[in-house]
């Protein structure tokens, strides 16, 4: 196991190299001067000159990209050309919120989308079946914004339980991790319940039941662990796509993570910020899929081999 | 079921670190002090007055800085004596000579002399942000621990205009040159400090400075929240998280004013939206080409469709709030025919297509250009709408890499505004493509004109020829619009919108 999980970090590397290539070549081929993004429309073309000859923007693209490898493979990511402080200074700052906004995320998709999703499938064609259907697809086709104004409408504006934007504390958590975890429970539901359905009319189900186990037994002992392979990549899936990829859900409910700062670094081509932001992101939806992978093992011993 | 369990209890515990270690120090303690909160669309990329750009950092630093005279009445209003307390000037108005106050002292401590001040002036001339603003500067002195004294290359009718505005706010010298970070460490003499540290993204705190030379403030702290969606932040104004959203659009007006608790303020903006071209390219580079599309844009529909009817209609880059506005000039000139004729004049009786490029970032720009797609169509122009990131369309505007496009700029001040758009030199001239020797003449002598009555005769006749060479089209001034909770008094929109906060007060 331990080799297995070695060698699969050794992949990331050349992962991670590829993707500097790409984001670094796109966000230098993209229009816009840093420079002068940074120093405003009104300041002298000297200035700005000399300002891009300080950041290094001045030199081919070969070797900008040469000394950003050579700086990020020594830990030096550089510094933000808008905010002028180390990069890595700001990742600290803002991916716990957005890696804490995730797991709850997930712990509120996987804990209400797997058992309805299991429900739905042994009591196929009843009513908590014919709700989870039309919830799932509902949740599906909602896009997030909305569901999160509507839920600020409803607890932040009329009730006045929750707050509505910011973050002070976990409480301010609660909103946008509901939206999210609203969200992603769909795809988590519906996987869960399709996965079940084919599992449960399988033949060896049949011959549990008919060697007399508890009903209770059949589900969670045989068909659960047989249908839930599927269920765990699409956890993983979502839980990756969430830590890059809650842009609008943050800027909704004006969270500072990982979201916001991309965008706003995109915006500004704060290329450094949006370099780092994209190799952690990346770096943590490796590190998911592995544990996914690592889970699998234990799922289903076969894999193992 | 137990693995379960033990598993999301030690996840919880995972996240729960790193709760520990993240923001938290962001929690806004109430100390019982009369506070208000406000809502920011993004967060100051800096706080000191000299390495800024963007309105929302200007808005911030006038909490923590003070000047030394006070314009922030407008370009009619009298300046009124800040950090000096008087001043004389040379009767060639190339000297200035500024009495300081001797009660004035930073938020370190550290009393105000003459050298902060120069000190402060002579970062201003430098730092690439602000040297624009100092270019009438020759050199600055110290003459006495409390006497500052100013040299001009040339009269310079703005320049206590200029000098109150706050890219010129007093720093403490001993702060800066310390090597602490200023950006994010402010040190002024304004009414309020910083409290706390200042993080980029995250919420923050001023409380009332008791160092303050002067009347001490209603309002003692002021709280800052980073909304970068305003639906969320019309909702929190709503239920009281915040009392103050500066940029409100007209699609908010509604809500705020709906609600019984909230006041709406509004004020014409310095802020004209116009129509450029790039005149290196046939056809815009024939006058009578752009003078069909002068005639094809109905204004009032582009007010009505894009800002709701609330605004004003520009004829020019003034409007009345602006020195030299010019009523005599035709605000919509729209006639179908007329156009047709001009199009017919220049050689393209049937038209052609054309791209417009829009900020897609601006979102009256982006209504705007929807309008006038049909408004030109009608004359035979067919105009493909090109939407880009502010980014790409500020480097196209600059590269010359356009065919028409809508601009905005906002200058307080008319000799920056007339400058900017009509100079040969103009920074949003751009590739120089517009050069009139004429109005280069009259906008240099407009601006080192100290007789006003003479200036606005200029600036009143620098705007007709703009009209007549038709280098941009005018086409609106959209207000600024303000909520805020009932509950503030003062609230004004002035000049700059800088809203300065020691100047309200609030009752609980």
């Amino acid at each position: 196991m331990l080799k297995y999980v070695s060698k699969r970090l050794v992949y990331l590397i050349p992962v991670l190299i590829g993707i500097v290539f790409v984001v670094f070549t796109i966000m230098y081929f993209s229009p816009g001067d840093p420079a002068k993004l940074i120093l405003g429309d009104r300041a002298p073309e000297e200035q700005v000159e000399a300002l891009r000859h300080e950041l290094g923007l001045d030199l081919p693209y070969h070797q900008q990209l040469f000394n950003y490898i050579k700086g990020a493979v020594q830990g030096d990511f550089g510094d933000s050309y808008q905010l002028r402080m180390p990069v890595w200074d700001i990742i600290k700052l803002r991916f716990p919120l957005t890696l804490q906004l995730t797991t709850f995320t997930m712990l509120i998709a996987v804990l209400i989308g797997v058992p309805v999703g299991i429900l739905s499938a042994v009591k196929q064609y009843s009513v908590i079946d014919a709700f989870s259907v039309v919830f799932a697809l509902l949740m599906a086709s909602i896009p997030a914004f909305w569901l999160g104004m509507l839920l600020m409408l409803l607890f932040s504006l009329n009730l006045g339980w929750l707050p509505s934007s910011g973050y002070e504390g976990l409480k301010w958590l609660i909103l946008p991790s509901v939206t999210l975890g609203f969200i992603n429970c769909a795809t988590i539901m519906r996987m869960t319940r399709s996965s079940m359905l084919e599992v449960v009319r399988q033949d060896f189900i049949r011959t549990a039941r008919a060697k007399g186990a508890a009903e209770k037994r059949v589900i969670f002992k045989h068909a659960l662990k047989n249908a839930i392979i599927p269920v765990i990549t699409v956890v993983g899936n979502a839980f990756g796509a969430s830590l890059g990829g809650a842009v609008v859900t943050e800027t909704v409910f004006g969270l500072p993570g990982m979201g916001t700062q991309i965008i706003t670094a995109i915006r500004q081509k704060d290329n450094p910020v949006v370099l780092a932001s994209v190799i952690v992101i990346a770096l943590a939806f490796s590190l998911v899929n592995l544990i996914v992978d690592i889970l699998y093992t234990y799922v289903d011993p076969r894999i193992r081999d | 079921m137990k693995k379960v369990v033990a598993l999301v209890m030690s996840l919880l515990a995972v996240v729960s670190m790193f709760a520990g270690c993240s923001a938290g120090k962001e929690a806004v303690e109430s100390s019982g002090a009369k506070s208000v909160t406000f809502s920011l669309l993004s967060s100051p990329a800096s706080l000191d007055p000299a390495t800024t750009v963007d309105g929302h950092s200007l808005m911030v630093e006038t909490q923590l800085f003070s000047m030394l005279v006070d314009s922030s009445g407008g370009n009619s209003a009298e300046i009124k004596p800040d950090i000096a307390e008087s001043w004389e000037i040379s009767e060639d108005g190339l000297t200035y000579t500024f009495k300081l106050r001797e009660d004035v002292y930073f938020h370190n401590g550290k009393q105000l002399t003459a050298d902060d001040v120069v000190y402060t002036f002579e970062r201003v001339m430098t730092e690439p942000y602000t040297s624009y603003y100092a270019v009438s500067i020759k050199s600055v002195e110290a003459t006495d621990e409390h006497t500052f004294v100013a040299h001009l290359n040339y009269p310079f009718a703005d320049f206590l205009t200029m000098i109150g505005g706050i890219y010129f706010g007093i720093c403490c010298e001993e702060a800066i040159t310390a090597g602490d970070d200023f950006m994010y460490k402010p040190v002024g003499t304004g009414p309020y400090k910083l409290e706390g540290d200042y993080v980029p993204g995250q919420a923050f705190k001023f409380v009332y400075n008791d160092k303050y030379y002067g009347a001490e403030p209603d309002i003692k702290e002021i709280n800052f929240k980073i909304q970068p969606d305003t639906n969320t932040a019309v909702i929190s104004l709503q239920n009281g998280e915040v009392d103050f959203i500066p940029a409100l659009t007209v699609n908010d007006i509604e809500t705020i004013e709906s609600d019984e608790d909230l006041a709406l303020y509004q004020a014409p903006s310095y802020t004209i939206h116009y129509v450029c071209f790039n005149k290196n390219n046939a056809p815009w580079n024939i006058k009578e080409v752009r003078q069909a599309v002068n005639y094809a844009i109905n204004k009032q529909d582009l007010l009505d469709g894009a800002l709701n009817g609330i605004g004003a209609i520009a004829n020019a880059p003034l409007n009345s709030l602006h020195l030299g506005y010019n009523e005599n000039i035709p605000f919509n000139e729209y006639d179908v025919e007329a156009a047709k004729a001009k199009l017919a004049e220049a050689g393209y009786p049937d038209g052609f297509s054309c791209s417009l490029m829009v900020n897609s970032n601006n979102a009256i720009s982006m209504k705007v250009a929807q309008i006038m797609q049909n408004q030109l169509a009608q004359i035979g122009i067919e105009v493909s709408v090109e939407q880009l990131e502010k980014a790409t369309w500020s480097d196209n505007l600059n590269k010359s890499n356009f065919e028409i496009a809508l601009g905005t700029l906002n200058w307080a001040d008319t000799n920056n505004m007339v400058t900017y758009l009509y100079h040969t030199d103009g920074g949003f001239n751009y590739d120089r493509v517009y050069s009139n020797p004429v109005m280069d003449e009259m906008i240099e002598k407009a601006s080192q004109t100290l007789d006003t009555e003479e200036r606005v005769k200029l600036y009143n006749q620098i705007v007709e020829l703009g009209h007549e060479d038709l280098p941009i089209i005018c086409l609106l001034f959209p207000n600024e619009i303000v909520g805020a909770n009932k509950n503030i008094d003062g609230i004004k929109i002035v000049d700059n919108c800088y809203f300065p906060v020691a100047t309200w007060t609030l009752n609980q």
